[in-house]
């Protein structure tokens, strides 16, 4: 019988094109078999499945979102091409629309891949590292599968289009010299290239970034802390600039204070003294204002000094220097974008070697240390006391208990900066607003800062709030040593009780110091501090069961290194614990307003708290047998939900 | 109990509870569904206290389904168990509080120390935290993890992984073990301290309820075996009695294994082009 080797006889270059074929093919079946097994219904429950089938959802919306928005990009690159040949005002108009639409999809291009490279485990990359192709193919076959990112189906065929329009001159000569066309067509051309080797770069160096759990945790941390800090820089700047103008209005003399007789002047300021020298220009002929207009264009049609080295930028000077007839210094940034885009191909291929070399290395080791000892606390059983231990420690060693940690105190620190000392919310007292009374003092003589308390308390909340992806699925998050638990003799009421006091622990840590910079900063919200904890905590009692009922009904095997979706638990449960903790405010917040109306009294607030968490002890202890028994229950599901995943 | 063979033409040897020794293991009828997957299928099983049990079967045959419902990791679709005497559904700590196990996925937790996973195991049990440090300390040292004590077992090897999995089940102090696949990826250093652990146990009155697709580690430390083939019982006994009942006195645990189980009508063939 005769043996085949599988490669049949022929020219060299037929055989390398039908490999490559054969390849893509290969590389395109798997992708469809893995979406279509990702949605197979066996051994799936129905909220899984559910999950799969809206993630499937959610990739065909955007990619059909994305087409959509293709074809809209390259109907307006046509009339972008026809205002570019026209030349004038128009010109100007397009290219520093290009400047802004391709600065903004340039950091999406860095930005979405980058992601994806945070999500990336390596399980699927060693598999192909394993079959028999090269690592130099497998990386070109990474940066090709890069075409697929949405962001690059919207912006190139827009990009082509113009350059093709252009180059074929559908709407008359660019310049007045030929060529400037097939300038626009290369820049766009090698423009795609660029941002697909651009994205190819970000994703494969954040994977290799998060290849050292150490790493990826200390990377996760201080991109999470900066995102807090970054989202809060609008709300600051607005802040300022209310602060700036009222501070503007308070300075300006009021007409019946200052003049109280005589002839009045307007009220607004003349506008050449405010504006300055160049305001002047406004006022000057016609001639002198068009040329200043022209300028200002030409300004904002060239990159500036901060962006020059983006390739979006390399493309409008481009194209910039196409459509003025200088295609010379237009072939040049042509080059300075074929440069980027080698780099970066080359930056991708340096993190593809790194990531395919070798395996990551374990930069945990700690060194020598014996038996520990668990803390004993009174009035707790041994097991349930170890079981708290273990909770603090493991939350403690993932990046949402990290962040946890951190989150509450920046956004105390946001939080008073951005009220600052504005916010005046008193009750009674004869002194002024933000006058502080004393602990104690009762009746109408003294007033609290009550912004500061309501502050406080926000603190507190958003400190519960940062703890759920750990305590909103505490079974599933223990990853594989839930099974310890599990096998351990231990009433599933012990382990709720254990995991619900390690929490709490948690709570304390990532409530006290938040709320206490918040008073520290608000001085005023000092005697009234005590009762936010204590509402605070009869918050947490009320939603432990809770918390605890959500993570048996709605498991969901995690990787708490992760950032995103792969680190967050059940979205239905994540949504009613939210909702929950907000619920298990209101009592609390109610009572003390009620009692401080009534009272005048700080300490009057504070007694009527402590009696409420008494309550909502009682009200957690009855809520956690109860959850004992449903995770009694649903042990076997919780299990197969994390040995499925 | 029910003799498991009257399904299955395969060799048995007597029912181990025929004599007058107490059971560590009991199954009448053990049944587990998946959907409409029958993973185990009515199994009866007799485990002698004191024996060294060896549970062999083909992938997929059904074992470690099985250990999961003996240790209360899955609930039995059908059937009854008796654990050390007791029922482990009815009474599920008291017999947690006698076994210990090391799970086909190594239940640790990733995110604690070896000597911590190995103080909470402890605490859990009920032990006392002087006891819980000695004993913790003693079994680092044996399985070489002294020096990686103090590290997270996120950065752990597998075979680290295995070694410390084996002296969190010690540390309680168990009267049985099941242990699935126990040797999977360990040294010949810790394979053979194992072993020898694992012997002194049983020699002191521990049963041992092994999985193990080695069949010459099984057939050097097993005193008695249970095959068990697409979720049904097919042998189970002595392994003596069972090569005695098969008619081939001599023959290995291999031939009994292939024997029972079924060798391949067509493992002979040949694939002409490789």
């Amino acid at each position: 019988m005769a043996v085949s080797s599988g490669l049949e006889p022929g020219p060299a270059s037929d055989r390398r094109a039908g490999a490559a074929r054969g390849l893509v093919g290969t590389f395109l079946w798997l992708r469809w078999r893995m979406m279509v097994g990702g949605l197979s219904a066996r051994r799936r429950s129905g909220w899984r499945l559910a999950s799969a089938w809206a993630e499937v959802g959610g990739a065909v919306f955007l990619w059909v979102g994305s087409l959509g928005g293709a074809l809209a990009l390259s109907i307006a690159a046509l009339f972008a091409a026809r205002a570019l040949a026209a030349g004038g005002t128009g010109r100007a108009v397009v290219l520093i629309a290009a400047r802004v639409l391709l600065g903004v999809a340039s950091a999406g291009f860095l930005l979405f891949p980058a992601m994806r490279g945070a999500r990336t485990g390596p399980g699927g990359r060693i598999r192909l590292q394993l079959l028999p192709i090269s690592r130099r193919s497998l990386h070109r076959l990474e940066v090709a599968s890069c075409l697929a990112d949405p962001w690059l189906i919207l912006v190139s065929p827009a990009l082509l289009v113009l350059g093709s329009a252009l180059a074929l001159g559908l709407f008359g000569p660019v310049s007045d010299r030929p060529g400037g066309g097939a300038v626009a067509l290369v820049a766009g051309l090698v423009l795609c290239a660029a941002l697909v080797a651009l994205s190819a770069a970000a994703s494969l160096g954040v994977e290799l970034l998060f290849r050292s759990r150490r790493r990826a945790e200390m990377t996760a941390l201080v991109v999470s802390v900066v995102l807090i800090v970054v989202s809060m820089v609008p709300a600051v700047i607005n802040r300022q600039d209310e602060r700036a103008s009222r501070s503007a209005r308070d300075r300006e003399p009021r007409p019946e204070q200052s003049l109280p007789a005589g002839p009045r002047e307007p009220s607004w300021p003349a506008a050449p003294r405010e504006r300055g020298p160049a305001t002047g220009s406004r006022i000057s002929p016609q001639a002198g204002e068009t040329g200043s207009a022209a300028a200002e264009l030409e300004h904002l049609m060239m990159p500036s000094p901060w962006t020059i080295a983006l390739p979006s930028e390399a493309y409008v000077r481009a194209l910039a220097m196409a459509t003025s007839g200088r295609w010379g210094p237009g072939w040049s940034a042509v080059v300075v974008l074929i440069v980027e885009a080698l780099a970066l191909f080359g930056l991708s291929g340096v993190f593809w070697r790194r990531l395919t070399g070798g395996t990551a290395s374990s930069s945990g080791r700690r060194g020598p240390a014996r038996a520990v000892r668990v803390p004993e606390l009174p009035l707790v059983a041994p097991p349930v006391a170890a079981l708290a231990w273990a909770q603090i420690k493991t939350a403690l060693r993932t990046l949402p208990g990290r962040m946890a940690l951190v989150s509450p105190l920046v956004m105390g620190l946001v939080f008073v900066f951005l009220i600052g000392s504005d916010w005046r919310f008193t009750l009674g007292g004869a002194a002024g607003p933000g006058q502080v009374a004393a602990v104690g003092s009762a009746g109408p003589a003294g007033a609290i800062d009550l912004a500061g308390a309501v502050l406080a308390a926000a603190v507190c909340a958003l400190g519960l709030l940062a703890t759920q992806p750990l305590s909103v699925n505490q079974l599933a998050a223990d990853g594989a040593g839930l099974v310890v638990a599990f096998q351990a003799p231990i009433q599933g009421g012990e382990l709720v009780r254990g995991k619900a006091l390690g929490l709490g622990l948690l709570a304390v840590m990532t409530t006290v110091p938040g709320s206490l910079l918040v008073v520290v900063l608000r001085p005023g919200a000092l005697p009234l501090w005590p009762a936010v904890l204590l509402v605070a905590a009869s918050a947490a009692c009320l939603v432990a069961p809770v918390f605890t009922a959500l993570s048996a009904v709605f498991p969901k095997a995690v990787d708490l290194n992760r950032m995103g979706r792969s680190s967050q638990p059940h979205q239905l449960a994540g949504f009613l614990a939210l909702l929950t903790t907000g619920l298990a405010f209101l009592p609390g917040l109610a009572l003390a307003a009620g009692v401080y109306a009534w009272s005048r009294s700080p300490l009057a607030v504070v007694v009527a708290e402590a009696a409420w968490l008494a309550v909502t002890l009682a009200v957690a202890r009855v809520g956690l047998a109860l959850a004992g028994r449903l995770v009694d229950d649903r042990r076997e599901d919780v299990y197969l939900a994390l040995s499925a995943d | 109990m029910p003799d498991s063979t009257s399904r299955d033409p395969a060799p048995q040897a007597a029912h181990p509870s025929d004599g007058t020794g107490k059971l560590a293991v009991e199954t009448v009828g053990l049944t587990r569904n998946f959907g409409e997957l029958r993973a185990v299928d009515g199994i009866d099983l007799a485990v002698p206290a004191g024996s060294f049990f060896g549970f062999l079967g083909p992938n997929g045959a059904g074992k470690s389904t099985t250990i999961k419902c003996l240790t209360g990791l899955l609930r039995p679709s059908g059937g009854a168990m008796r654990i050390l005497g007791r029922d482990p559904l009815a009474d599920p700590v008291a017999v947690k509080r006698r076994i210990g196990v090391i799970p086909e996925d190594l239940a640790l937790f990733d995110r604690l120390t070896g000597a911590e996973n190995l103080t909470l195991v402890g605490r859990v049990h009920g032990l006392d935290g002087g006891t819980v440090e000695e004993r913790a300390e003693e079994l680092l040292d044996l399985f070489d993890l002294g020096d990686a004590a103090g590290t997270l077992v996120a950065d752990y090897s597998h075979g680290m992984r295995k070694k410390l999995s084996l002296a969190a089940a010690l540390l309680p102090s168990p009267r049985l073990l099941f242990l699935d696949e126990p040797f999977e990826g360990i040294d010949a250093v810790a394979s053979r301290l194992i072993k020898r652990l694992l012997h002194d146990f049983v020699d002191r009155g521990g049963t041992i309820f092994l999985t193990s697709h080695v069949l010459e580690i099984v057939e050097r430390l097993a005193s008695h075996v249970a095959i068990i083939h697409r979720g049904r019982l097919v042998a189970q006994g002595p392994v003596e009695e069972l090569r005695a009942a098969s008619g081939a006195a001599g023959q290995t645990l291999e031939e009994l294994f292939l024997g029972v189980v079924g060798a391949r009508d067509d493992e002979d063939r040949e694939l002409s082009w490789l």
